[in-house]
């Protein structure tokens, strides 16, 4: 391969892990953690996919990695609400995101955007509406993707349909659509936040502290 | 408040559908209502028909390398403006004198030459010879594949065709393709090759090579895709070598909205192999000529002769080297800019800003490269960092 295409490759390789480094860092994990799930991913993109019947198959860096760090954070999450939320938000986006497969047209220059960035935005945003966190988000991408194609290998729209599971790896649409989710929440968050002038909890404490001083503390209250 | 968010989330991607999406129809339907008509701005001479959805901004090149570009699109009908007339041989020998001298000579690369050939649309059929425009799981298409791999096959060249199918045809078709994609590319394949048919009316592919009636061939380049040029030059290339060798094989190339998975290897390309109402014996005479034109694209016009063990090599597509260096000055660009814009949403202003830059490089790296701030910063943030921007 040419120099040039091998160091774009490299550099759009370093772009992309270092934002899945710091979704991953977003996780309530130990630097060391993260990296062994990324370098995990990235070995098992390579590695032989491993057959599960009915012709599915499971690719061990864009599906079987990503879905037991999915798993893992939902078991470590804080509360019970929060394990139940990113669980009706996973689920939630497997229906839409099969839904969207199945009534979006299916040639990809009617869409605006191409088919596996929909489908990654759509994750990231019924994660954040039901999640509003980080893990719930990269919860409901990975396994979203994940679900749409268990509905599609169970022959809901028709015939079974046969596919690998994360097949594309590092570069698959539940890897893809996690990251994007992450982003999408620190980003949508962010903007809320400075919109409203920082988060709840401290427009919360503002008024508490302004309401001593004066009344007019409560106009706040409902934002 | 439960069922306020679940409302929310419904009217919220019920917006988001009806948004990034012009229409909604019921995918596996292929476009049996017809297909897009091109017509020049001022001449109002059809320029090509395409089932593909065509939109403002795409580009064709017709047959004779005239280039046009989509302005208007109204219904089923498309206006395109004319653009220019392609030298294409000179583009790329100018592409290989100013970016890399080595584009076209054949590298030093040792190895089995190898192609890789797969469907997204794994139903697509030709009706006079299949039946039905559409056959799933099974369509017409895999006997074009196979008539590829033979020829191909004859031509000293290794080939995987991929059986997977991707069924149903709808918007999650090449999502699931991208996978069978990147297994083939596993293999190391000089050429990722998605064969597809057209749906439009048979004259539109209907022509002869040396007197030989075949369907023709369209090749398709998505736009959106960062490699588009390293793309657009193999097809390029693909398109010299065919008006050189075979007049009458190569339709045009059709630059549309969407990747094709065409972000995942520089030497990869849609081809439409005629449409539904050609036989599709005539689609596979017209691939079964694509194959020399493949093989000499990749290995040279001689490759017959190189095709002795171990002496293969790739020819390299020209400006490969150049357009991934602009590239990746793109990807800096954008990638600054992003950053920059995210930051100042995030802290609210250039003040708070230059701090938390501070800050990040003070903690963030310091498992790397030692802490590049003094331990003594660690403190009050918010209001320190006001007197330092």
């Amino acid at each position: 391969m040419p120099v040039g295409v091998t160091l774009l490759l490299v550099l759009a390789v370093l772009i992309y892990f270092g934002l899945l480094q710091r979704v991953v860092d977003r996780m309530h994990m130990s630097d060391k953690t993260a990296l062994i799930f990324i370098g995990a991913m990235i070995v098992g993109t390579f590695l032989p996919n491993i057959p599960l019947g009915r012709g599915l198959s499971i690719n061990i860096g864009g599906g079987l990695v990503p879905i037991a760090l999915a798993a893992y954070l939902i078991v470590t999450a804080d509360s019970g609400e929060e394990k139940v939320r990113s669980i009706i938000a996973a689920a939630i986006t497997g229906l839409a995101v099969y839904a969207g497969g199945r009534l979006l047209p299916a040639e990809p220059e009617t869409t605006y955007l191409d088919p596996l960035l929909v489908f990654s935005l759509l994750a990231g945003v019924i994660a954040y509406i039901f999640g509003r966190s980080r893990r719930g988000a990269f919860i409901a991408g990975v396994m979203g993707i994940l679900i749409s194609d268990i509905i599609y290998a169970f022959g809901v729209a028709g015939r079974p349909v046969g596919t690998a599971i994360g097949g594309a790896g590092v570069f698959d649409a539940a890897v893809i659509a996690g990251v994007i989710g992450v982003a999408l929440c620190e980003f949508v968050g962010e903007t809320r936040e400075k919109l409203q002038g920082g988060t709840a909890k401290a427009e919360k404490n503002r008024n508490m502290a302004s309401s001593l001083m004066n009344e007019e503390g409560e106009k706040n209250e409902d934002r | 408040m439960r069922t306020g968010k679940a409302f929310m989330a419904f009217f919220v991607l019920y917006m988001i559908l009806g948004l990034v999406f012009s229409r909604i129809s019921f995918a596996e339907e292929e476009k049996k209502d017809g297909y897009f008509t091109v017509y020049e701005e001022k001449t109002n001479k059809k320029i090509f028909t395409t089932a593909r959805v065509v939109n403002v901004g795409d580009e064709y090149l017709d047959e004779d390398n005239n280039l046009y570009e989509i302005f208007k699109v109204e219904g089923d009908r498309g206006y395109a403006r004319f653009k220019e007339k392609v030298d294409i041989e000179k583009a790329l020998s100018a592409l290989q004198d100013v970016e890399d001298e080595s584009a076209l000579k054949t590298s030093r690369l040792q190895g089995k030459r190898l192609v890789a050939i797969y469907h997204t649309h794994s139903d697509e059929s030709y009706v006079p010879t299949d039946g039905k425009a559409s056959i799933p799981y099974k369509g017409g298409i895999f006997k074009v594949g196979e008539a590829l791999k033979e020829a191909l096959e004859r031509r000293g060249i290794t080939v995987i065709h991929s059986n997977q199918p991707h069924d149903p045809h709808d918007a999650a078709a090449y999502q699931r393709s991208r996978r069978t994609a990147m297994e083939l590319l596993k293999k190391g394949p000089d050429a990722l090759i998605d064969i597809h048919r057209d749906a439009v009316p048979a004259e539109e592919y209907s022509g002869h090579v040396n007197g030989q009636p075949i369907a023709k061939i369209r090749l398709v380049v998505g736009r959106q895709n960062p490699q588009i040029q390293s793309i657009n030059n193999f097809a390029w290339q693909l398109k010299a070598v065919a008006d050189k060798k075979y007049p009458g094989l190569m339709k045009g190339i059709f630059y549309g909205k969407g990747s094709y998975n065409q972000d995942l290897f520089p030497r990869t390309i849609l081809v439409e192999a005629g449409t539904y109402t050609n036989h599709r014996d005539k689609a596979q005479e017209g691939v079964e000529i694509l194959a020399d034109v493949i093989a000499t694209t990749l290995y040279g016009s001689d490759y017959q002769k190189k095709a002795a063990p171990g002496t293969g090599g790739t020819t390299q597509v020209p400006g490969e080297g150049g357009s991934a260096v602009k590239n990746i000055l793109w990807i800096i660009i954008f990638g600054a800019i992003g950053f920059i814009a995210y930051l100042l949403v995030s802290t609210g202003g250039w003040k708070e800003l230059s701090s938390k830059l501070g800050r990040f490089m003070g903690s963030e790296f310091t498992n790397f490269l030692g802490s590049l701030k003094s331990k003594e910063r660690g403190g009050n943030r918010g209001d320190r960092a006001g007197d330092e921007g």
